[in-house]
């Protein structure tokens, strides 16, 4: 399977040193059955410039109104990147000030990974209980660990993350979830949830893992040393 | 003499090389250090003013104040600027019952009037049009005259309670009314017994959990709504570091298996020991009853054991304070319109 070669740039963004996923500025991937993700309402191209600028966006708006972040950002020096352990003992500063959920929507999460699958062709997938098998991030490097077409990602924080597409690569959620390689491991920031706000949360498990780009769907994928 | 006045944001100035010689003289309380007022600053919708008073080039005095946004509050103020429009509040993070300025011990009522009155025009000037005017909280009667003037309107607040501690912890004891006195013996009485209960009182404590504590203390105030009050919640990065200094004590009561039920602080000061936060879990949650007064008893027990002879209790539950040998010292709001501050 062709992947094209990742590169990771630095930009200044807001004051911080922001390091991309690894995927090259103007890259633009169109799903290869344009048809089926408009069915599925996913968005049809996929941007790395705008998912960059999606991802900016919710940072600053995490510094401006979320007290964790605020706190973490400005204070501590050093690595932006927190733990799922961290994410679950600061939850109630994770909320922003206006007010929000306490926890990660389970079922618009289900749903959207549902149509994600449906759109990368792999539509048997039919997560929760349907047949379609669910890993974690911890078991990607795993040889072992199954890798069909369907099988879908999760955190039991983040919620759906990605999926097994019909080219046997993990597809990432892209309309919905940011990843950025860095030192730790792969960091992931749901673009859409506005409260828990949680951005850049390292995935456990995920230190050899890398962000490429698929070619035949033309969004962001999870490989490992294996693909 | 000329006069000048420093504004400093401590999100964003760095710390004047004369203000840690000043807290020193003036023997200020930890709330005053430079690093909390940053992390205050940073982590609160109303960051923080700290006015310099600096007379011949000497720092001779230093006003703190928060400045708040009136309406709902969805997000903090951005780097490096003020909300606007916006009330500038006279109020010291953390402190309860003292007001938030303070002068060298040479400047008399009057002097401590003009140079609070240079502060005001420094800081209306500073913070521009959008700035509506000053309140000063926690203003002790005596010190009334040094803020009030033509325009500006004075209410009195609750007080804020103090006692004047005896040599012994027998002695102080002794001083209150039977029924309360006996209480007290069999709270600690039964505390002691308890096996699933663990109670900590370190000085500088390194394994306290700043997190923690901040949810314990939020849930614990929603219990006393106060309409209009401003004040941004207290940061969980701002509690741990506040009682992490040698200079606090924090009792904390856990269950075994390190539930925490409750915490209260002591701002260790040399010559007015201050009680701090307070903050305990609801007994539906599992907490566990008569925990503020065993808090206050070793509170009051240790000051009387370093020779402390005062303590200041804060502002609030003042009819309970009072059955614990602690008077009422009157204090007063002052707000001052934008246009009476010349």
């Amino acid at each position: 399977m062709e992947v094209i070669q990742r590169r990771c740039v630095d930009l200044p963004v807001g004051g911080f040193r922001l390091e991309r996923g690894g995927l090259q500025r103007g890259e633009v991937g169109v799903f290869a059955d344009a048809a089926a993700a408009f069915r599925a309402r996913v968005p049809i191209r996929y941007s790395a410039a705008r998912w960059d600028r999606a991802y900016r966006r919710i940072t600053r708006d995490s510094f401006r109104t979320v007290p964790f972040y605020r706190e973490r950002w400005a204070l501590t020096p050093g690595s932006r990147v927190i733990t799922v352990d961290e994410a679950h003992r600061r939850g109630p500063d994770l909320i922003p000030l206006g007010g929000g959920a306490e926890e990660t929507d389970e079922r618009h999460s289900h749903r959207s990974i549902t149509r994600f699958a449906v759109a990368l062709g792999a539509a048997h997938c039919r997560a929760g209980g349907n047949g379609g098998q669910v890993t974690t991030a911890d078991h990607l490097a795993d040889p072992d660990s199954p890798s069909l077409p369907g099988t879908l990602l999760r955190d039991p924080m983040l919620g759906y993350l990605g999926v097994v597409g019909d080219c046997g690569f993990w597809h990432l959620l892209w309309p919905e979830v940011y990843a950025r390689r860095t030192e730790l491991g792969i960091a992931v920031t749901l673009l859409q949830q506005q409260s828990p706000r949680l951005v850049d949360v390292l995935l456990s498990g995920s230190a050899a893992v890398t962000i490429s780009l698929c070619l035949r769907h033309g969004c962001p994928v999870l490989t490992t040393p294996r693909c | 003499m000329s006069v000048s006045i420093q504004l400093l944001d401590p999100r964003t100035d760095p710390e004047p090389p004369d203000w840690v010689d000043f807290q020193r003289r003036q023997q200020l309380y930890p709330m005053w250090s430079y690093d909390l007022l940053r992390i205050a600053s940073w982590t609160s919708w109303a960051p923080v003013l700290l006015g310099l008073i600096r007379r011949s080039g000497q720092v001779v005095g230093a006003v703190a104040a928060m400045c708040w946004r009136p309406g709902r509050r969805r997000a903090f103020a951005p780097p490096g600027s003020f909300p606007t429009p916006c009330v500038l509040d006279v109020w010291l993070v953390g402190s309860s019952g003292r007001p938030s300025w303070i002068f060298s011990d040479e400047i008399d009522i009057t002097g401590q009037r003009e140079l609070l009155r240079a502060f005001e025009r420094a800081a209306l000037s500073h913070l521009g049009l959008g700035c509506v005017g000053l309140v000063y909280r926690d203003v002790p009667v005596e010190s009334v005259p040094v803020v009030t003037g033509r325009g500006r309107v004075t209410k009195p607040v609750g007080g804020n309670a103090l006692a004047v501690l005896p040599s012994s912890s027998k002695d102080w004891l002794s001083s209150l009314r039977r029924t309360r006195r006996q209480g007290l013996r069999k709270h600690a009485a039964s505390l002691e017994a308890d096996p699933e209960l663990v109670i900590e009182y370190p000085a500088g404590g390194t394994g306290l959990d700043g997190p923690a504590f901040a949810q314990l203390l939020k849930q614990h105030n929603q219990n006393y709504p106060e309409q209009l009050d401003p004040r941004s919640p207290v940061s969980a990065a701002y509690l741990e570091a506040l009682l992490r200094r040698p200079d606090v004590r924090t009792i904390t009561y856990r269950t075994r298996n390190s539930k925490l039920l409750a915490f209260g602080s002591l701002i260790d000061h040399p010559q007015v020991p201050a009680l701090g936060w307070w903050a305990k879990l609801d007994l539906e949650q599992g907490g566990r009853p008569h925990l503020y007064f065993d808090s206050l008893m070793r509170h009051v027990s240790y000051v009387i054991s370093r020779g402390g002879r005062e303590l200041s209790a804060g502002r609030g539950q003042l009819d309970v304070k009072a059955t614990l040998g602690f008077t009422e010292v009157p204090l007063c709001g002052v707000a001052v319109p934008r246009w009476a501050a010349r």
